[in-house]
């Protein structure tokens, strides 16, 4: 089965296309001119170079393909070239796969998706939950990624093509700055963090490792087909906790300084009204919407997914951890 | 989704009142051999006629959804009817009383692409739920051992009816073969990768069968277990034990308390002490937790029932997999049938 990765060279890509070489599957890889090939010219896959937001440069790309993993998305730039590679990007990729007769596409989406503000505090998130209704205001990455499983959503409905959405939690494995936006500020160079509300809070993590195995064996699922699966780690840690092993792992003798959440949203009232300041207009991000977003104490379900493929992680949350920080490359 | 009740006897009574407070299901039929019983149900839930065989309840209704309450020897031939007619089902525990029944049951949920689940309604227990999510979490660590002591006593429970047409006599493992689900479910939720088993049994004498005592040790990958089931131990107990690279938890499922024990980094004399005062604290605060609760009627007695068959409809309606799949809890029949041989 040859399997194509969009954004390979990103972190959940490339660690993708490895684990894929390592099952024996045929892997095409799309990367951008610019982006670093250095680990993917070493594997025994072909690497397609092209740009998700410029449909010229696709030209072919489906050729031999027979499903889709579709991981990329624009991250950096302007608000505009984040919307064109990473929204009208899977647009392209959904025609051009439908176009070749794919069996499976998989898109990667992300829990920034759920309707945050709306969902009530310390409720547990499954994949019932409705869509964020405000994309507008929820950042440029929330909106990007919500408007584009919009777009999966819609050729679920009104296409044959087999399609699954799956909604990572926070990933966590090497060859990545661990210390997520989700945990807070950190100020001069990581001596100060600021920690941002309860403590006990749930993260919902999931090792690099798993978050492939499940992809891939989705690959697999026709269960699957128009179904949409959060991927979260069954094994819980709490934002405190996270905090101390990161600041272990890395070697930081940081300050944590505890801020409430409700603190910080007086701050995101101020900027609020900053905003509307004719000068500042819209100059600030840190509204309290988008804190929400970010910050709000819900726990995520991540287990529809491990039971319909009735798989489990084999390693401990401590193996994982300590592979992460400490062993895989 | 159009619901409908074969068995009357006293689990019917937690099934009735989950069918009728859930927006999802509609109660819409009654079955049972004993007319009388059924008739009264009936009436007790406000429907016009009631059913004495489950064949003609099948032909005339249409349903979506069947609860089968039936002592366990009828379930499988009860669901197989119900599962080929594409009937969804929720049987009771035990879910059959051997492996061919309950392989049939499984089997006829596939082959007509409908759901099966059993009612292991401990493992939806709030006790329990909480349990499961401390055990899952990075502050316990690993599960290396999980132990649970079930002993029922027979004078509370049997004593005030008499053993006389009560249905577990009929089972080759008596009240014991009807106990056993209940450990065996949480058991097996921290090893879904069981292998083996090893069996002690022990008759303590008397023809009734109500003198026999049951130990288990199940092995797994990277956990062990031990179930005990008793019936002269006295008082009643339910308890489970739980051993983690980080933790230990104890819990007492009947009083609804869960106590952890941490490791202090302070001298063993200190820490002996402390440990002492930090359980004793914990006792209270379940205690006052749990006296609250059942007074502001936010606990009840049914534990996890409700919130089962709950999860079973909203998987049906969504669907999503059961909240106990068929193969899960033929797990538990083969454990019974290795040991009740």
């Amino acid at each position: 089965m040859k399997v194509l990765v969009t954004g390979a060279a990103g972190f959940l890509g490339s660690r993708l296309v490895e684990v894929l070489v390592d099952k024996k599957y045929q892997v095409k890889a799309l990367v951008r001119q610019q982006s670093n090939k250095t680990l993917l010219e070493k594997l025994p896959i072909e690497i397609f170079t092209g740009d998700l937001a410029d449909k010229e440069s696709l030209n072919g790309i489906m050729e031999g393909v027979d499903t889709v993993i579709h991981a990329g998305a624009t991250t950096f730039g302007t608000f505009e070239e984040q919307k064109r590679g990473t929204i009208d990007g899977t647009r392209y990729m959904l025609d051009l796969a439908i176009e070749a007769g794919v069996k499976k596409f998989i898109y990667i989406s992300s829990l920034v998706v759920y309707d945050m503000n709306s969902i009530p505090k310390n409720s547990l998130i499954n994949e019932s939950f409705e869509l964020e209704r405000h994309p507008e205001m929820a950042g440029p990455y929330a909106y990007t990624k919500t408007k584009s499983e919009q777009i999966v959503q819609e050729y679920i409905k009104n296409t044959d093509m087999p399609i699954t959405i799956v909604r990572p939690g926070l990933i966590y494995g090497a060859r990545r700055n661990m210390f997520f936006p989700h945990l807070g500020f950190s100020a001069l160079g990581g001596r100060i963090i600021l920690k941002i509300g309860c403590e006990k809070k749930l993260l919902p993590m999931t090792y690099i490792y798993n978050t492939c195995e499940v992809i891939i064996r989705l690959l697999h699922h026709d269960k699957g087909n128009g179904r949409i699966y959060n991927i979260i780690d069954p094994k819980t840690i709490t934002y405190s906790q996270y905090l101390k092993y990161y600041l272990r792992a890395v070697g930081l003798k940081s300050i944590v300084i505890p801020i409430p959440f409700s603190m910080l949203k007086l701050a995101g009232f101020v900027f609020e009204q900053l905003n509307k300041l004719p000068k500042l207009r819209g100059k600030f991000g840190l509204t309290r919407y988008r804190l929400n977003t970010k910050f709000k104490k819900v726990r995520y379900d991540g287990s529809l997914v491990l039971k319909e493929l009735k798989w489990y992680p084999e390693l401990s949350m401590d193996e994982s951890l300590e592979r992460a920080f400490h062993v895989d490359k | 989704m159009k619901a409908a009740v074969v068995g009357c006897g006293n689990i019917s009574r937690f099934h009735f009142n989950s069918i009728i407070t859930n927006p999802l299901a509609e109660l819409t039929a009654i079955c049972d051999v004993n007319g009388g019983l059924a008739e009264s149900r009936a009436k007790q839930y406000g429907l016009e006629k009631y059913y004495t065989s489950i064949d003609e309840l099948l032909k005339k209704e249409n349903i979506d959804v069947l609860h089968v309450l039936t002592p366990p020897k009828y379930h499988s031939e009860v669901a197989v009817k119900a599962l080929n007619k594409g009937i969804h089902v929720l049987v009771e525990k035990p879910m059959a009383t051997n492996v061919k029944e309950a392989d049939d049951m499984i089997k006829a949920a596939e082959a007509n692409n409908v759901k099966l689940c059993v009612n292991h309604n401990m493992l939806f227990d709030p006790t329990f739920l909480k349990t499961r999510d401390i055990v899952n979490s990075f502050e316990f660590g690993d599960l290396l051992h999980a132990d649970a002591y079930f002993a029922f006593d027979t004078r509370r429970v049997i004593g005030n009816r008499g053993l006389e047409g009560t249905w577990f006599r009929e089972l080759k493992g008596h009240f014991l073969q009807d106990l056993l689900p209940h450990p065996a479910c949480m058991l097996l939720e921290f090893m879904r990768d069981f292998e083996k088993s090893f069996i002690i049994r022990k008759e303590l004498g008397g023809n009734d069968k109500l003198k026999q005592e049951v130990r288990v040790l199940l092995d797994s990958k990277k956990t062990t277990g031990s179930i005990t089931l008793s019936l002269s131990t006295h008082p009643d107990i339910f308890t489970l034990n739980l051993y983690g690279t980080k933790m230990v938890l104890k819990i007492d499922l009947s009083n609804m308390s869960i106590v952890r024990q941490k490791p202090y980094n302070i001298p063993k004399a200190i820490a002996r002490g402390v440990d002492n005062l930090s359980q004793s604290f914990q006792i209270m605060g379940n205690t006052i937790k749990m006296t609250c609760g059942i007074v502001l009627k936010r606990t009840s007695a049914s534990g996890g029932m409700g919130n089962l068959i709950n999860a079973f409809y909203t998987s049906l309606d969504k669907d999503w997999p059961v909240p106990v799949s068929g193969e899960d809890a033929k797990k538990i029949v083969e454990l019974s049938e290795k040991i009740w041989k």
